[in-house]
């Protein structure tokens, strides 16, 4: 399963750079998402995929077995970054649209009105 | 005199402006009330950030467990000599930028009320909390935290030119905050830690070298896209000039010396460059690069932000090469810089827009005769190009002398030639200013400047913070024996990582 994960990982660390180097405004916003999601697997796969039992306390406070023991610190990691990753998205989605609105193109190459000398 | 717990000062500067933030959302519809929000909280920010700077004189640092968690287990809260200047300077130019923003002239009413002041508040906010964080996960928090307003604040008012400049901001950044969770996902991954002082202990370990290495390089690309280094620095030229003055006053002042605190934190207490000699090499060139580049776009510009933005980049370059050449001395010499080129750097856009506002344009071919209508505001601008420059008795003077004389000490001839070549053509970017819009006459059949006593009644609160930006910086230039010394303590500590470990560690 590591092995799937890192080559779906890689695929979409490569997916998400293309889109994110490409001139469409469309493409540009499943980079990002892309991109974003990539790293986050990213972390989980680098934190080790260790046990598969989700870290609980039973009701009667006795201590459950450790060894199959999911490491809950990369999760709650991804947590964080996904919420955040979503604040960024829908800005960037915001932005793209009153760019669109107010440039009327969606050509990320003719953007260059900020770097006349 | 009552006493207050060490803890709770070096969170205060940030839950201040964490609750301002918040109360500014309260009374969204209501800009006076913001207003009376914001510089009142600065000033609390501030007086807090000055007396925990006193506390650091005599204790070194002040360290904390967000709730009482063991160390690796908890948020580590970390302040030392470095980060307490740090946020000392950023609740000073919190103060400034507040009162310049009250003008309606640099910041139409308009934009305050569609939430200038709480992207402010939570940016500062952002800010103060990448100072004081002691967890590398937690440090990623607070520059998103920092960038998420930042983006708001570069976009405000959605101007055609503000959203193109946006687009490249706002990718950039996110990818150079992705390669930061990349970077802490391998480092959780060999190490299991993300607490800064349990990671630096782990490091030191040389079996985890060949994988931390690609951490350490992750980290240098992604404060560099920060902090614009180098390869890394085209976002801001794109990007600064856009929004309103009083924005881009704050934001060009405090975020890119974000980036340039956290590479520095990095690469004294996680890599030591010393352990990491082609990271050395590579940093030492590129802030030389930084410098020149920079200092050449400010040169070819036109537009005074422009040249004021470039001239940013090739300061960042001054600073980072202090870091590459790694000894106590640069590392002083980058610290008093940052903490100079952050106050003369702000005032000079402040400057800038007191500029445009009286010529009503940015562009150089299109002002001219300042000097014989604004006589008050040609002593600010030339006074602020003068320490810029670095000409004695200012304070970039003691900088860069502090710079180039550790360089010199560490034989680092051939860059230090390098700076001084930029510190020239800097003197050169400065004077086509002076020359062509403050002492070229003024065209007699073109639109006449206001006489200064009109203007200034007009926008008293841009001059008075640009007048308070600079009495500071004589303040630093007149009588700079004592933060040359506190400078000189604060990168002897950086230097000795291994008192940070202990400190947090063996609490």
């Amino acid at each position: 399963m590591i092995i799937g994960i890192s080559v779906l990982t890689g695929f979409l660390f490569a997916a998400g750079l293309y889109l994110l180097l490409h001139k469409s405004f469309m493409k540009l916003i499943a980079g990002v998402i892309m991109f974003g999601n990539a790293c986050n697997l990213f972390l989980l796969i680098a934190g080790g995929l260790v046990g598969s039992q989700p870290v609980f306390v039973s009701g009667n406070d006795e201590a459950l077995p450790i060894d199959n023991m999911a490491d809950p610190v990369p999760q709650a990691f991804i947590l964080t970054a996904i919420v955040i990753s979503l604040g960024v998205q829908a800005f960037v989605i915001v932005l793209l649209k009153r760019v669109y609105q107010t440039s009327n193109t969606n050509d990320l190459d003719t953007l260059t009105n900020t770097d006349d000398v | 005199m009552f006493s207050i717990d060490p803890a709770n000062l070096m969170v205060a500067p940030l839950l201040i402006f964490m609750i301002s933030g918040m109360l500014c959302l309260l009374f969204y519809k209501r800009v006076d009330i913001q207003r009376a929000i914001v510089i009142s909280s600065s000033l609390i920010a501030l007086i807090a950030a000055v007396k925990l700077l006193d506390l650091l004189t005599r204790d070194g640092f002040v360290t904390t467990q967000v709730g009482g968690w063991e160390v690796p287990f908890g948020i580590t809260l970390f302040v030392d000599r470095f980060a307490g200047l740090m946020i000392a300077m950023t609740a000073l130019l919190a103060v400034a930028a507040s009162i310049f923003s009250f003008s309606d002239r640099v910041l139409s009413a308009r934009k305050k009320r569609i939430g200038f002041y709480p992207a402010l508040m939570f940016m500062l906010g952002g800010i103060s909390g990448a100072f004081i964080t002691g967890d590398l996960f937690n440090l990623y928090v607070w520059f998103e935290v920092m960038l998420i307003s930042s983006f708001v604040l570069i976009t405000l008012g959605s101007k055609r030119d503000q959203l193109q400049g946006g687009i490249k901001y706002v990718v950039i950044n996110f990818v150079a905050s992705s390669f930061l969770l990349l970077a802490i996902a391998i480092l959780y991954g060999t190490t299991g830690n993300t607490n800064l002082a349990a990671l630096a202990a782990s490091l030191a370990d040389p079996a985890l070298q060949p994988i931390t290495r690609l951490a350490a390089i992750l980290l240098l690309v992604s404060f560099g896209i920060k902090a614009a280094l180098f390869p890394f620095y085209f976002w801001l030229p794109a990007s600064y000039h856009t929004p309103p003055i009083a924005i881009t006053a704050i934001v060009a002042g405090l975020l890119t010396k974000v980036g340039v605190y956290t590479m520095i934190r990095t690469f004294t207490l996680l890599f030591p460059l010393q352990q990491h000699y082609q990271l050395q090499k590579f940093l030492l060139g590129a802030s030389c690069f930084t410098a020149l580049v920079g200092v050449l776009g400010a040169i070819a510009h036109r537009d005074i932000r422009k040249v004021l933005a470039y001239s940013l980049i090739s300061k960042i370059g001054f600073i980072l090469w202090g870091l590459s050449v790694y000894t106590s001395a640069a590392i002083a010499g980058a610290i008093f810089y940052t903490l100079h080129h952050m106050l003369v750097n702000t005032n000079l856009f402040f400057a800038a827009g007191i500029i445009g506002k009286a010529a009503g344009s940015y562009r150089i071919s299109e002002i001219s005769g300042l000097y014989d209508r604004l006589p008050l505001l040609s002593f600010v601008f030339i006074m602020l190009a003068l320490t810029l420059v670095g000409i004695p008795p200012f304070s970039g003077f003691w900088g860069k002398f502090m710079l180039i004389d550790a360089g010199l000490l560490a034989h680092e001839y051939g860059s230090v030639a390098i700076i001084l070549i930029t510190t020239l053509l800097t003197l050169y970017s400065m004077m086509i200013i002076w020359s062509k819009c403050f002492l070229k006459k003024q065209d007699v059949k073109g639109q006449q400047l206001l006489p200064e006593g009109v203007f200034i009644k007009q926008c008293y609160h841009m001059y008075i913070a640009s007048a308070f930006l600079l009495i500071v910086t004589f303040w630093i230039s007149f009588n700079p024996s004592w933060l040359i010394e506190y400078t000189q303590r604060a990168a002897e500590q950086l230097l000795l990582p291994s008192n940070y470990v202990d400190a947090v560690i063996q609490r």
